[in-house]
């Protein structure tokens, strides 16, 4: 049996609406009026215990939403969620056991207190055995350096400082299950490695199950096995990260601005093998995509400029917007299901 | 489960941290409280002031006014020494900070009231100790000689100790429902305020009311049960402006407190269900 079954999963907001001046204040005490917002639209997946899955979705999504119906805090509108057998919302004690959850943009940290002291009452909050509580704490001590800033006030923590114990405190009770909603944001190269490192070790040494909504590419590449993708609160893709390879891989987006319109007849003469592809060009606007790792910025930029009047250019890392947009435009959920080895698969 | 004894221990660290983070502060504490000393001695003396030109307030005399304001006191300041931060409740929803503590697995409305403690109505909580027990010897209701009787003096202490945990009760009841409304409302903090304006009323005896607001006030806004009715336990008929006849509604006090305080939780429950959280 699956440990995570979400069928036809949907949440709709009710959004108050203000109504301006003291009247419009006066009316909406007595006959509220609301808007309704689709956040997860009939999404359908399974995931098994110790899967580690990288749920991910440009901004406004339905990634947070979703996490948050796993976790009980929202009730859904319609469709079913079953995390270890139990729903999360009624049950909501209970699945508040197993689970462990980090935000990367709120804390649980007891901000004017120094960190032990929200790790003495999480310790009381998920009545953590006495051995249970020193191994965890020996574990993070090592890895999230929690000793050197054991007596430290949270406020004066560093951002990294305080993201690792933030991890720490979610896993004092050694949940099964791990949701992590954006944790890297923000925090330096350095900072992200580390925690990337830690959950692929937990997962492998606990059996853990994470899931990881993330805007950072090198996040779902270097932990996830199995990548969920949605926009508009739909399902577009479901599969392992190599059905994306195409377009994660093209890691580069170089845009080429010309002197002439000529450049749309010339370009294809830059992007001639599969090291180089050419994403677009009208007019005096030439995008190409490649892989930093099979072909250098320098070189493609002196093939482009030996065939094409080039005026200027810019170079950027693809994001996870334009990741989307490609699988979405392309043949995402609109020409059929989910590319790849989809699972669940999108809409019919 | 989780056990009363989990709780208790639950709470105790809630305490500990709550104290921390208090003397982080220390000024602000005691700015807080001589502040609010100086507010509760004020509102005594309002009392003191109107009874300067009149003999009696509804057929009560000043230190049976004055019985009653203590008794108030009292179950308000335990009310706010303890459950204060369920006044924040609109802020917890219209931020979504209750997702944090619907994610852990305590009982959701203890974590509220656990989350925060202000600690700034110790002075009521004194003044209205104070002020009650002092009252409850001239009244004659408690006493060591003679004329009250032990019996007596330890049944109208055990009365008042009643009474008194059955007002915090109602208080609790009474700003639980007011802020559950913010699941549904944006202007949850109007309602908010409106009770406390009512809150007003409960100072004075409720038969210097009108009829409606008389209504209002025990069966809908129960305030009449934090001080009033359940005076007519210690005062006998010919203490009492309308007679004994009220005797039998004072001793419901503690079943109208635990129905105030049940029918508030479930509508608690029922926001819970809607609660939406907040936009990233
Ligand atoms: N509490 C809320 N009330 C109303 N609308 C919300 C709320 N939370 C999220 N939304 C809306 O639902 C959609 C999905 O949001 P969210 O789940 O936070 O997306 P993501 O995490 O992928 O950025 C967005 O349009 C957002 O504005
Ligand atoms: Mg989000």
């Amino acid at each position: 049996m699956p440990l995570i079954e979400v069928s036809r999963l949907t949440k709709v907001y009710q959004v108050p609406l203000r109504q301006p001046g003291f009247t419009g204040a006066a009316l909406s005490l007595v006959r509220p009026s609301y808007k309704a917002v689709t956040a997860v639209d009939g999404i359908d997946f399974t995931i098994q215990a110790g899967e580690m899955v990288g749920y991910i979705g440009p901004n406004g999504a339905g990634k947070s939403t979703t996490i948050k119906l796993l976790c009980g805090v929202l009730a859904p509108t319609s469709g079913s969620v079953s995390v270890g057998g139990l729903d999360p919302h009624r049950r909501r004690m209970e699945n508040a056991r197993r689970i462990g959850l980090v935000y990367g943009q709120r804390s649980q940290l007891l901000w004017d207190l120094p960190v032990r002291e929200t790790f003495y009452l999480l310790r009381r909050i998920y009545q953590v055995p006495e051995s249970t509580y020193r191994e965890n704490l020996a574990d993070f001590g090592r890895t999230f350096e929690i000793d050197a800033v054991w007596d430290t006030p949270v406020r004066l923590l560093s951002l990294g400082q305080r993201m690792r114990a933030e991890l720490a405190a979610a896993l004092i009770h050694s949940p099964p299950i791990v949701y992590l909603d954006e944790p890297t944001i923000g925090l330096d190269v350095l900072a992200k490695s580390r925690i990337r490192e830690f959950l692929r070790q937990m997962n492998r040494r606990r059996g853990t199950t994470v899931i990881l909504t993330t805007h950072d590419l090198r996040d779902v590449e270097e932990v996830c096995d199995r990548i969920i993708m949605i926009h508009q609160g739909r399902l577009v893709y479901d599969g392992a990260l190599e059905g994306l390879r195409g377009t994660f891989g093209e890691r580069c987006t170089l845009t080429l601005e010309l002197e002439e319109a000529a450049g749309g007849a010339v370009a294809p003469e830059v992007a001639l093998d599969d090291d180089v592809r050419l994403i677009k060009a009208d007019g005096k606007r030439v995008e190409l995509a490649f892989d930093r790792r099979r072909i250098s910025a320098p070189e493609v930029i002196a093939r482009a400029c030996a065939v094409l009047p080039v005026r200027d250019l810019v170079l950027r890392e693809t994001d996870l917007e334009s990741v989307v947009k490609q699988v979405y435009g392309g043949n995402g959920i609109e020409n059929g299901n989910g590319n790849g080895e989809g699972r669940g698969g999108g809409e019919p | 489960m989780r056990t009363f004894g989990s709780y208790v221990g639950l709470y105790l660290c809630y305490l500990r941290v709550n104290w921390l983070a208090l003397m982080a502060y220390p000024t602000e504490f005691w700015g807080n409280n001589l502040g609010n000393v100086a507010g509760n001695l004020l509102g005594i003396a309002a009392v003191g002031i109107v009874f300067g030109h009149v003999r009696a307030i509804g057929g009560w005399s000043f230190d049976q006014v004055l019985f009653l304001y203590a008794l108030a006191m009292v179950a308000r300041s335990l009310w706010h020494l303890f459950m204060v931060n369920c006044l924040n409740l609109p802020y917890y929803v219209q931020r979504g900070t209750l997702d944090r503590l619907m994610v852990r697995p305590v009982n959701i409305l203890f974590q509220v009231y656990a989350d925060y403690l202000d600690n700034d109505d110790w002075g009521e909580a004194v003044i209205g100790l104070v002020v009650l027990g002092t009252l409850s010897v001239r009244l004659g209701l408690v006493g060591v000689g003679p004329e009250v009787g032990l019996a007596r003096s330890l049944t109208n202490v055990l009365w008042l100790a009643v009474i008194a945990l059955s007002g915090t009760a109602i208080f609790a009841a009474i700003h639980l429902a007011a802020n559950t409304t913010s699941f549904w409302l944006v202007q949850a903090g109007a309602v908010s305020q409106l009770v406390w304006q009512v809150d007003g009323f409960s100072r004075y005896p409720l038969n210097v009311y009108s009829r409606p607001l008389r209504f209002v006030l025990s069966w809908l806004l129960p305030f009449g049960f934090i001080n009033f009715y359940p005076a007519h336990l210690f005062f006998g008929p010919s203490g009492v402006p309308e007679g004994g006849g009220l005797l039998w509604v004072a001793r419901l006090t503690p079943l109208v407190a635990a129905a105030a305080f049940g029918l508030a939780y479930r509508f608690w429950q029922a926001g819970l269900d809607h609660y939406q959280g907040a936009g990233s």
